[in-house]
């Protein structure tokens, strides 16, 4: 059997997250959904946005199809669970083919023995491709992350089963504590379990007088400051730099957030900076129900805790202040009181009356120096992923209600 | 409602009129009627009946004759019979007339007329018209100049074949309010009621506009005005082949264009959809985004099938694109003086582009200022030329009086718009592209119920007996309700009525008992628990249930005695997909009860007359 992963017509549209990554590489629950799915040992084949396709090869092996296999189509914004994957695997236990639907949108799709080109769909041909097969719909509806809230949701929902499941692939450091190669942590941090189990990486760092509260998962190569307090369903990625205090929250590899301030409910992009001070409200004053604006419309999450949504590449300055719900486009540069959307590159410091456009050749001079302090070598497809989010956010710029001045 | 053919050339004009009535006879067919001019005058042959039961030209019929007009009728004025089928004639039978309209004014001419000595051979509204063209013709022996004169003394609507035996190789014809269309030929020429007729010997066409009179020879055409103007037309290419006349191994042109859905619903979309902006591209609405903007309400009008499908357009354009909208049928519309403004959008709904009733509302919306728009089906028809702006529907040729792809297309083409006018106002990007995408997942939707017809005609095979049927849904699916039925009492000719499911328990639901059996359309939405307590309540009074619910859903099961299962869909596309296993119930009903499914009694494809 072979796993194909199948970016929608509508991946594109889980902005800022999915500017610069695939659906399926969104962190949550201690993984993303490749792999998950890779961890199961299984082939995978992908279809993603074009100018994605390049970037997506350097982490994610795209494996070529063989003619007619059984093929199991899984939607890239399905959450990465394990629970929810074995569902749809047992589905195709009786060899039928079928498709779920959640919404309007295909979750999973099962054809044995289909004989299908890969290189010849794009995320928004391939479900009309389906659609035209011979099969019966599922009567389960799989979840599928349809707005970047969604992540902080299914995210908390899940974690706690994901993480058991994960566990199996580390090392046992003490009770609840599961870790990696090369791993230190400080005879002075407390590693709390009680709720959940907690799992670090291989080769990071946990400094004097940090406090963990499980369940968690702290990502390869990371460093953890001193006096860090990291808690409930956090998940931190590869090779960030921790402080302060975080809760349920994601933060993609390659981010800062060094020094104090509060980070709750949230989803920080990858190639973040955190300026000292910089918090996060998750909660309203009211306690209502947070809303966020999303395409020009109020949805409601029907969540009472949510933070912000931050881009990646985007900066915050000292003592940023983010409200309830904001989302912060990508390469977007913030400082003061964060109280509307912000659009991918800008400079946004309402606060003081200015909003203006983040130059492309700023963003890319600024990833080359951030690049460079981590070791990575910046690229023409680092920089070609620059200009693309560029121009597919230019209506962003038009469309913000913050009239942009030069 | 009737059809008319005229032709001038070399060829045998009776082979070629006679194929063009049967080209036309869905326009009306309770009797027909030839007029040939041959050396020894006006020779005319016709009957009550229908024209397709002619299969070879008989005895009567003149041979090597080239110029003939013909026509198939749908009674207005007096009963089907040899005696008031066209053509008609003058009094000294020089002149013979084929006309589809009707002459609002005819009692006053035809006593005037008669006064002066007419003697009128027949019931008809039509027959004023060669008396009154042999009063002007006799004065001046200019015949464009006697259908000048003619035109400005009748009242109503006609579109005109006439002959007259000083002119041996002229065909003329006029309109005012009913379809005329010219077909240019190598050394011949053609005059039609729609260019069904006429696509089988050219594709290059002119549509005459109203009080317009034309003079066809072998050779020419000339047009001109009431005015005496003359007027240089556009000639149009007819884009699709007669070959799509055909029933290509239907028994039936209903079922073909039920079948056909898939290709006629693709063809309503092809082009108009605009993923990167997430929206649609209607190039014929010819309204800038400001003035789309400035839109405050929304009427829509229609007759029949097309006023169902504006009962959809309400709950569409009220729900993306949050525009106060109302619903009237066209002919209570024009008479009723409505309020509108230069900010109401009027939409006219026809297939055939000429509804008499909806063009009239068309031409009382424009007086009072309001700016129209028209979704037909027939390219170049009256109201598609009088709304000046539109959405052609693109479902190809539709010969099935009860109408089915055009029906699932104009749901569609006002979908279109309505999501236009919802994304420039309320509704996000991500809105937007959900509707794109499940309005391209359509075709393959509507082919996957196809597969499954056999289904229908076995329920059919259980229910074709009962004599009353009732229809119900809710919010978008009411409509489809009221569609279902129509169909099942225009084609099978069996007693039937839609409502909405919640309104049973107000009165109707008295009727329920072990002989009505209700169609339930009970699919996904956010009020179907509501439709399963309505439809629990017809169960209770014994009444058989045919439901139609999403695949993959349950929830209906244990009430029904006969389920039927379509994709899942956008709730406001469903109407789209559950009006096809409604027609395939009206069309295997109608067969097994031996009804003629094409030719309904009393039915014409298009009504042009009020």
């Amino acid at each position: 059997m072979h796993i194909v992963i199948f970016e929608d017509y509508l991946a594109g549209e889980l902005r800022p997250v999915t500017l610069a990554r695939a659906a399926f590489a969104i962190s949550m629950c201690g993984t993303n959904l490749y792999n998950l799915i890779k961890g199961e040992g299984f082939e995978i084949s992908y279809i993603v946005r074009d100018y994605l396709r390049e970037i997506c090869k350097q982490e994610f092996p795209n494996k070529p199809l063989e003619k007619k296999k059984d093929l199991v189509f899984i939607n890239a914004s399905l959450p990465p669970i394990y629970s929810i994957f074995q569902r749809i695997l047992d589905k195709t236990g009786k060899g039928k083919a079928f498709i779920a639907q959640t919404d309007s949108r295909i979750s999973a799709a099962f054809f044995p023995e289909l004989d299908f080109d890969l290189a010849k769909f794009n995320e928004n041909s391939l479900t009309n491709f389906l659609q035209r097969q011979e099969y019966e719909f599922l009567e389960d509806k799989f979840p599928l992350i349809n707005y970047p809230f969604d992540i902080i949701r299914y995210n908390k929902l899940y974690f706690k089963e994901n993480i058991k499941h994960l566990m199996r692939n580390y090392k046992k450091f003490s009770e609840g504590v599961f870790v990696g190669k090369n791993v230190k942590i400080h005879p002075t941090a407390c590693l709390d379990t009680e709720e959940g189990e907690i799992i670090i990486d291989d080769g990071t760092y946990i400094a004097p007088f940090v406090y963990l509260r499980g369940p968690l998962y702290i990502g390869r190569n990371c460093r953890i400051i001193e006096r860090t307090s990291i808690k409930d369903m956090s998940h931190i990625g590869h090779n960030c730099k921790v402080g302060g205090e975080v809760e349920c929250t994601i933060m993609e590899p390659y981010s800062n957030k060094q020094h104090h301030g509060f980070l709750g409910h949230s989803w920080v992009g990858s190639w973040v900076n955190m300026g000292a001070g910089t918090s996060s409200s998750d909660l309203k004053n009211t306690y209502g129900e947070v809303t966020i604006e999303y395409q020009g419309k109020k949805i409601p999450t029907g969540m009472q805790f949510l933070g912000c949504i931050i881009g990646d590449y985007s900066k915050t300055a000292i003592n940023t202040s983010i409200f309830t719900g904001k989302i912060i486009g990508v390469a977007s540069y913030v400082y003061g009181f964060v109280t509307t959307n912000v659009p991918s590159f800008c400079n946004y410091a309402r606060t003081f009356g200015q909003i203006t456009e983040h130059y492309l050749s700023s963003a890319v001079r600024t990833q080359k120096r951030m690049f460079a302090r981590r070791n990575v070598k910046q690229t023409r497809m680092h920089i070609k992923l620059l200009e693309d989010i560029y121009e597919i956010t230019r209506d962003e710029r038009i469309i913000s209600t913050e009239a942009l001045s030069f | 409602m009737c059809g008319i053919v005229g032709y001038t050339g070399f060829r045998d004009s009776a082979e070629i009129l006679l194929k063009g009535l049967k080209c036309l006879e869905y326009r009306g067919y309770d009797s027909w009627g030839f007029s040939f001019i041959t050396k020894n005058g006006l020779v005319s042959i016709k009957n009550a009946g229908r024209i397709s039961e002619i299969n070879n030209l008989s005895g009567d019929f003149p041979k090597g004759v080239t110029t003939g007009i013909a026509h198939t009728r749908w009674a207005t004025h007096g009963e089907p019979s040899q005696t008031n089928a066209h053509p008609h004639f003058d009094c000294s039978f020089k002149i013979a007339v084929v006309h589809n309209g009707i002459i609002e004014n005819y009692s006053e001419l035809r006593k005037e007329l008669e006064e002066k000595g007419h003697i009128f051979r027949s019931e008809t509204d039509t027959e004023v018209i060669p008396h009154l063209l042999e009063d002007f013709y006799r004065k001046t022996k200019d015949m464009v100049y006697a259908i000048e004169q003619t035109m400005t003394r009748v009242a109503g609507t006609f579109g005109l074949g006439i002959i007259c035996c000083d002119e041996p190789n002229v065909v003329y014809g006029a309109r005012r309010g009913s379809p005329l269309v010219i077909g240019i030929g190598e050394g011949e020429m053609f005059l039609s009621s729609d260019v069904n007729a006429l696509v089988v010997h050219t594709r290059r066409v002119i549509y005459l506009d109203d009080d317009e009179i034309v003079k066809l020879t072998p050779r020419s055409f000339e047009i001109s005005s009431l005015e005496r103007q003359r007027l240089e037309k556009e000639i149009h290419t007819i884009p699709f082949d007669a070959i799509f006349l055909k029933k290509d191994g239907y028994p039936h042109f209903m079922l073909k264009e039920i079948f056909e859905q898939p290709q006629s619903l693709h063809n309503t979309f092809r082009g108009r959809l605009d993923h990167k902006r997430a929206t649609t591209k209607l190039g014929g609405i010819e309204l800038t985004y400001s003035e789309l903007l400035s839109i405050k309400s929304i009427k829509l009008i229609g007759c029949g099938t097309s006023w169902h499908a504006a009962l959809v357009g309400k709950y569409l354009f009220e729900e993306l694109a949050h525009i106060p909208t109302e619903v009237d049928y066209a002919s209570e519309f024009r008479y009723r003086d409505p309020i509108l403004s230069k900010d109401t959008l009027v939409v006219a709904i026809s297939q055939s582009g000429e509804t008499a009733d909806t063009l009239a509302a068309v031409r009382e919306a424009k007086k009072k200022k309001a700016k129209v728009l028209g979704v037909c089906n027939v390219v170049g028809s009256s109201i598609a030329k009088e709304c000046g702006r539109g959405i052609y529907l693109h479902a190809g040729p539709e010969i099935g009086v009860a109408s089915t792809k055009a029906f699932t297309s104009q749901l569609l083409a006002l979908t279109l718009f309505a999501i236009l006018l919802g994304r420039l106002k309320n509704l996000s990007r991500r809105e937007g592209l959900i509707a794109l995408n499940a309005i391209e997942a359509l075709p393959s939707q509507v082919e996957r119920i196809l597969k499954k017809a056999d289904q229908i005609e076995e329920i059919a095979e259980h229910t074709w007996k009962y004599r009353n049927f009732l229809f119900t849904g809710r919010g978008y699916q009411f409509p489809i309700a009221l569609e279902g039925a129509l169909k099942l009492k225009e084609i099978s000719y069996v007693h039937a009525e839609g409502m909405p499911a919640a309104e049973l328990k107000h009165g109707p639901i008295a009727l329920i008992d072990e002989n009505m059996p209700t169609v339930a359309l009970a699919t996904e939405s956010h009020i179907l628990d509501k439709v399963k307590s309505n439809i629990a309540e017809i169960k209770a009074r014994k009444g058989k249930i045919i439901s139609i619910v999403t695949e993959a859903n349950h929830e209906m099961d244990a009430l029904s005695d006969f389920k039927f299962t379509v994709p899942p869909t956008l709730h406001f596309l469903a109407p789209i997909l559950t009006v096809v296993p409604l027609q395939l119930l009206a069309y295997y009903v109608a067969v097994r009860r031996g009804c003629d499914v094409d030719k309904p009694r009393n039915l014409a494809k298009s009504v042009t007359v009020e």
